[in-house]
């Protein structure tokens, strides 16, 4: 199962910010889109969550998502967007069951949506929250209050309608570093149990860490797209970016921090 | 073990309370006023369960033509702009947004004044047709005409944008006051006279012939709004997040507007205009049991049925034998109130 | 609820046989002294001031927010705003008759009172002198004092009539500019068919703007077209704004009015009431506007 997209052109006026994209994520794993600013990254994404007037084809599980409703859609998949304002004072638990009531089986029982409004609180480090204010967290604990929302519209990877999707819009561009790493992991187990996940990044070591698949987009095309280790040269990060870049050197002071360390040693707590 | 920070339990406690509360504030209601009446009594002979030996007509009159309908009919419009204010608020995203501001209130009035002043020449087919409904329906249509108006302005592609919405409205309701004024100009002395009826109108006109010419309208707003409850709860995260959790915004527009519109034309219709309680109900219950609109919604209605009734109260019977004027007691216990909710909870609804 | 619908239907219905019955006997029953009625609302302030007049007060036992003259009338319990009763409020004092200036309401308010069976009597107001002596003859009647209003009505009629026969003997009548208010710089002004062109006839005068009905605001142009010898204002009306004000409001300067600094004050309820003092308010105004010359008329 798949999202995809075929001849995607999207214009906002007489701009054109995607020319003719092709584009394919695959369930069971972590697709990023990876580019500098203003190459449409953020653009592929919401055209993919059907947000854009678009032409071309964009398929969800084989579906043309021009023909799904929106309660169909979002049983399918769920959004985190760059960032997400609150018009009220809701607190964290009353966020996250938002959520639930998404889903498109809502628990009936009481007792079972609150259980999912704690596990996905406990799943993005924020257990102990469900009480406190949105208004009154910070930027990235207010991230990941979207994140377990997200989750619990599509709790499950997979389930009789086939897999569901994690659309998710720089997901630790507000996040410390622990914090980055931990989402990037739960991104990665729920591709891991056959949910498909599709990324936009900046960060490019994450991105090396935990994508299966890397697509780069320059001015609105794609530059390349394929399994990290072969998208990412240094020929095609130079072309994209726009400045010389390689992978893999130390830099001449020899002073980095590189979250790959924990692929060697025993999980962080 | 609660979940922490869920404050649904807290909200049906509220709900009940509420309910509970307002029955008791209709029955205060019936009983105070200028003139000293055995409410009790004449309800009871009303029932049959009394044979009514030592009534005078005149206390039948008081309780069955004169309170009686002014209590249903002040619950039904304290309702009606609660809930408006409420579905307004979640429509908007603001917890400022009023029912005043997008020019349906505006509206309305066009629409009374129009048929004061044209009502007998330009349109008298209309009125003819209305008979004594002319004012309070034209009043509506009016509200509605111009939501109407506003929402093809702010629609593009099929998408509603909120800011285009408010500033459109703040311009249609010029527009609209425009035209009332210039009608005003052109009124007779008489027509004037009918004007000022209506304008300076509050619960006072009350009868049996508005509470069933409103009922139907202010009514089927409210119960369409509490299906609004999971769309506007959605929408509080923005449009595109509303969307990608399944809901329909456009179907949640229509009917919210729709909903909006007929509740406050209709309550403009009877009753001139009443400010503050759209603001001041569901600020208060935010604070009490949440935004969720599953049970705001009709904590609104409830609570602004009891406020308007309280203020009713205070209105005719601090002057008596005269009445206030029931806009000046909404906004004067409502805008030191809002001010309070603004000041002690600064952080919280801010935006 | 339809069936308490449908009860006050039928009451309502019974009321209204009721009320036209009443009305009808009430013309006959004149002479059953005993019976007439003696706890009475007045509504309209010149009503208040003619039942004053014909010495009629002790039936009255509340009044509207209007009745001011005499002062003893505002020992009366008020009902409030004339076009703002509140049908609870009027039946609390437990009246037996309502004696109303036309223009009361709300309607609702009328239709809930004669509903309790309280006889609700409409004395017709008008802008000419005409109408107060109709004024004085209905308020007699309904009081019933017919021969005490018609002496009253005759009385205030020949008052009024030496007031129109000096008016019709000026030649060189004064232009007269009434101003309701002069709120934010903005002049709200009397056109024809208001009691303030009314009483300015009635005065020797003639009323400065023309061309429109009722109470208007009317731009400055139009102020120094009409070109007023006389600005006619009322001392204790809604407008706290001082003659000096008036005077140095731009579009007034440049009257002959503004020039002269010729602007009168008068009691709003003096000079716009149309009750028994109508005549002697338009004498004190023509003597205001014919100051400078020999007395007008007499």
């Amino acid at each position: 199962m798949t999202v995809e997209a075929e001849n995607l052109t999207v214009r906002y006026g007489q701009h054109t910010i995607l020319h003719d994209i092709a584009f394919e994520a695959r369930a069971g794993c972590i697709s990023v889109i990876a580019g500098p600013n203003g190459s449409g990254k953020t653009t592929l994404l919401k055209a993919l969550c059907g947000d854009l007037p678009h032409s071309g084809t964009i398929r969800l599980n084989g579906h043309d998502i021009a023909k799904l409703k929106p309660h169909q859609m979002a049983a399918r998949r769920g959004v985190l967007a760059q960032e997400t304002t609150l018009s009220f004072p809701f607190t964290v638990a009353e966020v996250v069951r938002i959520g639930v009531s998404a889903k498109s089986d809502p628990p009936v029982s009481r007792t079972w949506s609150d259980r999912l409004v704690t596990q996905a609180l406990a799943a993005v480090d924020l257990a102990g929250f469900a009480g406190r204010f949105y208004q009154e967290l910070s930027g990235g604990e207010r991230q990941r209050v979207q994140l377990a929302r997200v989750l619990c519209q599509i709790w499950e990877p997979v389930d009789d309608g086939g897999p569901c999707w994690l659309f998710l819009d720089e997901p630790v561009s507000s996040l410390d570093i622990r914090h980055q790493i931990g989402v990037m992991e739960l991104a990665a187990d729920y591709a891991r149990r056959g949910g498909g996940v599709i990324a936009v990044m900046h960060d490019l070591n994450l991105t090396a860490m935990f994508a299966d698949q890397v697509t780069l987009l320059s001015s609105g095309k794609v530059v390349t797209s394929g399994a990290p280790e072969t998208v990412m040269s240094d020929a095609a990060l130079s072309e994209t970016f726009g400045c010389r870049l390689r992978v893999g050197v130390q830099p001449s002071n020899g002073l980095f921090v590189l979250p790959h360390s924990i692929m060697d040693h025993a999980a962080p707590t | 073990m609660p979940l922490q920070g869920d404050r649904s339990v807290r909200a049906r406690f509220a709900l009940a309370g509420l309910t509970v509360l307002l029955v008791l504030t209709m029955g205060f209601a019936l009983q105070v006023g200028a003139s000293d009446v055995p409410t009790l009594r004449v309800l009871m002979t009303w029932a049959g369960l009394d044979d009514g030996q030592g009534l005078k007509p005149v206390d039948m009159i008081v309780i069955m033509s004169i309170r009686l309908p002014r209590v249903i009919m002040g619950a039904m419009i304290g309702a009606a702009l609660a809930v408006s204010g409420a579905v307004m608020q979640g429509l908007f995203r603001n917890p400022l947004a009023d029912p005043g501001i997008v020019g349906v209130s505006a509206g309305a009035s066009l629409g009374a004044v129009a048929i004061i002043v044209l009502g007998g020449t330009v349109l008298a087919p209309y009125s003819q047709f209305a008979g004594v409904n002319a004012l309070p329906f034209a009043a509506f249509l009016g509200g509605l005409a111009s939501t109407y108006i506003l929402y093809s302005i702010a629609t593009r592609q099929r998408r509603t944008s909120v800011a285009t919405m408010l500033l459109a409205g703040i311009a249609l309701g010029a527009f609209a006051l425009a035209l009332t004024g210039l009608l005003i100009f052109v009124a007779d002395d008489l027509q004037l006279r009918q004007i000022s009826f209506w304008s300076l109108g509050s619960l006072a006109g009350a009868t049996w012939e508005k509470v069933v010419s409103i009922m139907p309208i202010i009514l089927p707003a409210l119960f369409v709004s509490a299906y609004l409850a999971r769309g506007l709860n959605a929408l509080a995260f923005g449009e595109a997040a509303a969307v990608h959790m399944g809901v329909s915004v456009q179907f949640v527009k229509n009917v919210a507007i729709f909903a909006i519109a007929a509740a406050t034309g209709a309550s403009v219709a009877v009753s001139g205009g009443i400010g503050f309680v759209g603001i001041i109900v569901p600020h208060a219950l935010r604070l009490l049991i949440g935004p969720d609109h599953r049970y705001l919604l009709p904590a609104a209605g409830l609570l602004g049925a009891i406020f308007l009734l309280l203020a009713d109260c205070i209105s005719r019977t601090i002057v008596p034998p005269a009445e206030l004027p029931i806009g000046i007691v909404t906004a004067a216990i409502g805008a030191p109130f809002f001010l309070w909710i603004l000041l002690r909870r600064r952080g919280i609804i801010d935006l | 609820m339809s069936a308490v619908v449908r009860l006050n239907r039928r009451q309502l219905i019974l009321s209204a046989v009721a009320i036209t019955a009443y009305v009808c006997t009430g013309w006959t029953a004149v002479a059953a002294r005993a019976e007439e009625p003696n706890r009475i609302v007045v509504i309209g302030g010149s009503l208040t001031e003619i039942v004053y007049a014909l010495g009629e007060e002790d039936r009255l036992i509340a009044r509207d927010s209007t009745s001011l003259f005499p002062d003893a009338a505002r020992e009366l319990p008020d009902v409030g705003y004339i076009r703002q009763l509140s049908p609870e409020g009027v039946l609390s004092v437990n009246p037996d008759m309502i004696l109303a200036l036309e223009g009361f309401g709300p309607p609702e308010a009328a239709s809930v009172i004669s509903q309790a069976g309280i006889p609700v009597i409409v004395i017709p107001d008008g802008y000419d002198s005409n109408s107060i002596i109709e004024k004085t003859r209905a308020t007699g009647k309904a009081l019933g004092r017919e021969q005490a209003g018609e002496a009253l009505a005759e009385k205030v009629g020949a008052d009024l009539m030496a007031a129109e026969t000096a008016a019709a003997g000026i030649a060189d009548k004064r232009k007269v500019l009434f101003l309701l208010s002069i709120e934010g710089g903005r002049l709200l002004a009397a056109g024809s068919e208001t009691h303030a062109a009314g009483i300015v006839a009635l005065a020797g005068g003639v009323n400065a703007m023309t061309g429109f009905s009722g109470y208007k605001e009317v731009s400055n142009e139009a102020v120094i077209e009409a070109a007023p010898d006389v600005i006619l204002r009322m001392r204790s009306g809604r407008d706290p704004s001082s003659d000096a004000e008036v005077l140095a409001h731009p579009a007034i300067a440049a009257t002959p009015a503004g020039k002269a600094g010729r602007v009168v004050g008068m009691d709003g309820l003096f000079i716009l009431g149309y009750g028994p003092r109508t005549a002697q308010a338009a004498r004190e105004l023509g003597q205001f506007l014919y100051s400078d010359v020999a007395a007008p008329g007499n």
